[in-house]
């Protein structure tokens, strides 16, 4: 539009410099004015040339006027518009000769024939009978466009008929340039229609058929329907058709293209850019697509998606050239496609990452649920599985020998399955010849428990092991919290069945002793009474009464002492570990430091003092030691305790003494090691936090 | 005048704070037993009017003794007794078929002596 204003303002100047005032002028300015403003209207450039061929017509009186573009890169010309019927539009020329149209072409200038007579073989010009003619060239963006002329067919046309007609020419090369402009335009108006409307399918994320479909018409309506064709490329030089616009070659079809092939895929593949081959016929030998489709001319572009070839685009017909913006207008619509897919495969990801978040999920909250064993495991088991795609999927325990498979998804396995885990860890895929196994340990609190693992007779997903790791720690979360709740149950269980058996212990020994001595005594002391009221002699019920009396006492402090000792509830620690290794079996070295000398909290003092207690019980019972040594250290924020001897060791962790030890100080929240190698000696350690546990 | 009359308890002092208090009532043929084994031997062989059992015994406890001596053929009043005055003890005693329970404190009761002695509530 601007190269149009541009020309009309071009044609006034030349206007006004060509105004002399005359009549004459006056009736030119005012035809240049009419043809201006229909020029100006946005009329069809025929309209134009038919206005400009009639207004110099009148202005010459009924001159006969032509205008005519070159075709063929001048060797013909045509004609577009014309006055007085002299010439037939359409009518087409071959510029020979020393024709006027050849004359333009050659000097680009006005040219005038006063008298064709002059002329050698002035064959159209003859038979028209035109005697005299003047053409000036009509020039659009500097190059030539064809001719505007006036004929006579009596005198010569009189000076000046040049400049008249080259102001005209003006407005015919604006009125082309506008049509030109529009034309462009509106094939850009119609290439974005195209693009949106494919857009729009992406947008809402149509299926891949449809979009290639609509890709491979849309394209092929903006290249002048040649036949237009999307494939992918699948490797190995290979290519499916996805979707054709009455291409040669049906969706389906798979093409491989031979090394060397001469094609514009063999060329695009190497270079990842559009490839044009305007005639196949120049290698007839080194085109398949010309042997089997017989294609003769044809532009592919890459479709590219995050840096890989993904296919192509491609527009072929029988060996018309194709328009020079193809490789362009193929391209923006391969853009399209490239965006599609990376959305669909951005996508896909974002909806495998969601689906593994929520899997991941569903198995915490089992696990965090306390869910049972068996039910997590399947859970692992079954989420893994439908995460990497629906393949088999095995959760197994690993002893040290044997695993055994404890669930299963999707698997050829049956849970119970037992294989030697020696060398090929994957005992199952072995046996049952599955082609290949990726799996990953699950460790529990740093031991080997087991395995999560999946076969595939295919190729596993790249990310298999990293998605197996993620469920392979939930499942060590779960068992581990089972273990632990396990240890926990079992440990206030022997708490709850020691203070039972503590109460039953109690009661049998007040009742067996204290008890019955105290009613003995009440009866001896009564059936002395008796005796004395009598008159008889009572001595002997007193003495058996006395000897009833002093037991009683003596079994009530030993039973008082082993529910708390005397020495513990009053003196605290000290005093308490004082009384033991002074009624110890062998000699006890004992180091006690500052800290515990002070008052501690009353379920510390008690859980330390037992602790010496049964340690030195022990070591009476089952070390042989020859000495033994107590030591007792604040340590930060905690009281430590520890015994040892020079013993025979081998110290059983599971015996009732120790498990009854480990369970008073894990109930203090505190912690017991045992070393206790054969032949080495027993060291029992255990670490109490001294901050109130509540 | 009563047929002999056993003792069971597996305390022997026990045992002989009781004799003593029989002996004081005026019963001479009184038999002893430390078990229940021993206690049905004595039965079977002495048949005794009145037994008097403990309730702790080494091979099983007095109120199944009771059981057992209740189906004798002949008439036998049992009296449990024991160191422990559980009141729970009285509704065992007396469904296990004794004639009275009593705390081993209060042996030298007369209300004992009457159980014993009294023959009113005696089976037909």
């Amino acid at each position: 539009m601007n190269r149009y204003t541009a020309a009309i303002s071009r044609y006034g100047r030349l206007l006004r410099s060509a105004t002399t005032g005359t009549r004459r002028l006056a009736d030119s300015q005012a035809a240049l004015r009419r043809v201006t403003s229909i020029a100006a209207a946005g009329v069809p450039p025929l309209t134009v040339f038919e206005a400009v061929t009639a207004e110099i017509s009148a202005l010459l009186n009924d001159a006969l006027v032509a205008l005519t573009r070159f075709e063929g890169g001048g060797s013909d010309s045509v004609v577009v518009a014309q006055t007085g019927g002299h010439v037939p539009v359409g009518a087409r020329q071959h510029l020979t000769g020393d024709g006027i149209a050849a004359r333009i072409w050659q000097s680009s200038r006005a040219e005038r024939v006063d008298d064709y007579a002059d002329v050698a073989a002035p064959t159209l010009a003859a038979r028209l009978g035109i005697r005299a003619i003047v053409a000036v060239p009509v020039t659009v963006d500097g190059r030539l466009w064809g001719a505007l002329s006036v004929s006579s067919r009596s005198d010569p046309l009189p000076a000046g008929t040049e400049e008249r007609l080259a102001l005209f020419a003006e407005i015919v090369a604006a009125a082309v340039v506008s049509a030109a402009a529009r034309e462009s335009y509106l094939g850009l108006a119609a290439e974005q229609a195209a693009l949106l409307r494919v857009a729009a399918l992406v947008a809402h994320r149509a299926g891949e058929a449809e979009i290639f479909e609509a890709v491979a018409t849309e394209a092929a309506s903006l290249i002048h329907d040649e036949p237009t064709t999307l494939v992918r490329y699948d490797g190995n030089r290979t290519f499916t058709v996805l979707a054709t616009r009455s291409g040669p070659a049906p969706v389906g079809t798979r093409v491989t293209v031979p090394i060397g092939d001469a094609g514009t895929l063999d060329e695009m593949m190497r270079t990842l850019k559009p490839a044009r081959l305007d005639n196949y016929d120049q290698f007839p030998d080194r085109t398949y697509s010309r042997r089997d489709f017989g294609v003769g001319s044809s532009v592919s572009v890459p479709i590219i998606v995050n840096g890989r070839l993904w296919g192509a685009l491609g527009t072929l017909n029988e060996g018309r050239r194709l328009p020079a913006d193809t490789e362009d207008r193929l391209g923006k619509f391969a853009e399209l496609v490239a965006s599609a897919l990376a959305n669909v495969e951005a996508h896909a990801e974002l909806e495998q990452f969601a689906a593994r978040q929520a899997a991941l999920r569903r198995v915490a909250e089992l696990v965090a649920a306390g869910a049972a064993l068996d039910e997590v495991f399947d859970a692992v088991a079954t989420e893994a599985s439908n995460l990497l795609g629906e393949l088999a999927a095995d959760l197994f325990r690993y002893d040290g020998t044997y695993c055994t498979v404890v669930a299963t998804c999707r698997s050829s396995v049956p849970v119970g399955f037992r294989s030697r885990a020696d060398g090929d860890s994957a005992g199952p895929r072995a046996m049952l010849n599955v082609g290949v196994s990726v799996a990953v340990p699950i460790f529990v609190e740093g031991q080997l428990w087991g395995g999560l693992s999946t076969t595939t007779q295919g190729e596993p997903p790249a990310d298999a092991e990293e998605q197996l790791a993620e469920f392979a720690k939930l499942a060590a979360a779960a068992i581990a919290n089972a273990e632990n709740k396990a240890k926990l149950r079992a440990s206030r269980a022997r708490v709850v069945a020691t203070a039972n058996e503590v109460r039953q212990r109690l009661q049998r020994d007040v009742h067996d002793g204290a008890q019955q001595r105290l009613v003995q005594t009440v009866l001896s002391l009564r059936l002395g009474l008796d005796a004395i009221e009598r008159g008889e002699t009572a001595v002997d019920l007193l003495r058996e009464a006395l000897e009833n009396a002093e037991r009683a006492t003596v079994e009530l402090r030993d039973i008082v002492h082993g529910i708390l000792p005397v020495a513990l509830a009053r003196g605290g620690l000290q005093a308490g570990i004082d009384s033991l290794v002074a009624g110890a079996a062998i000699p006890v070295d004992l180091e006690i430091s500052a800290h515990p000398r002070e008052r501690l909290p009353r379920d510390v003092e008690v859980t330390a003092y037992f602790v010496v207690a049964e340690a030195l019980t022990n070591i009476a019972k089952h070390a042989r030691a020859r000495r033994a040594q107590v030591k007792v250290a604040g340590v930060g924020e905690k009281l430590v305790v520890e015994v040892t001897d020079d013993g025979i060791g081998g110290a059983d962790p599971r015996g009732s003494g120790l498990t009854g030890l480990s369970d008073r100080v894990d109930a203090m929240d505190g912690t017991l090691t045992l070393n206790s190698a054969p032949g080495h000696g027993t060291a029992i350690r255990v670490a109490l936090p001294l901050s109130d546990p509540k | 005048m009563l047929g002999p009359l056993l003792v069971v308890d597996d305390d022997a002092s026990v045992r002989g704070l009781v004799v003593r208090i029989l002996r004081s009532w005026g019963h001479a043929a009184i038999g002893e037993a430390g078990s229940v084994a021993e206690a049905l031997d004595y039965v079977d062989t002495w048949r005794p009017a009145v037994v008097l059992v403990d309730v702790g015994l080494p091979d099983g406890d007095g109120f199944d003794l009771t059981r057992q001596l209740r189906v004798k053929p002949w008439a036998m009043r049992i009296v449990i007794f024991s160191s422990d005055a559980d009141p729970a003890n009285n509704a065992a005693a007396e469904r296990a078929g004794a004639i009275g329970f009593f705390p081993k404190d209060e042996l030298l009761s007369p209300a004992l002596q009457r159980l014993i002695e009294d023959r009113t509530d005696d089976e037909p």
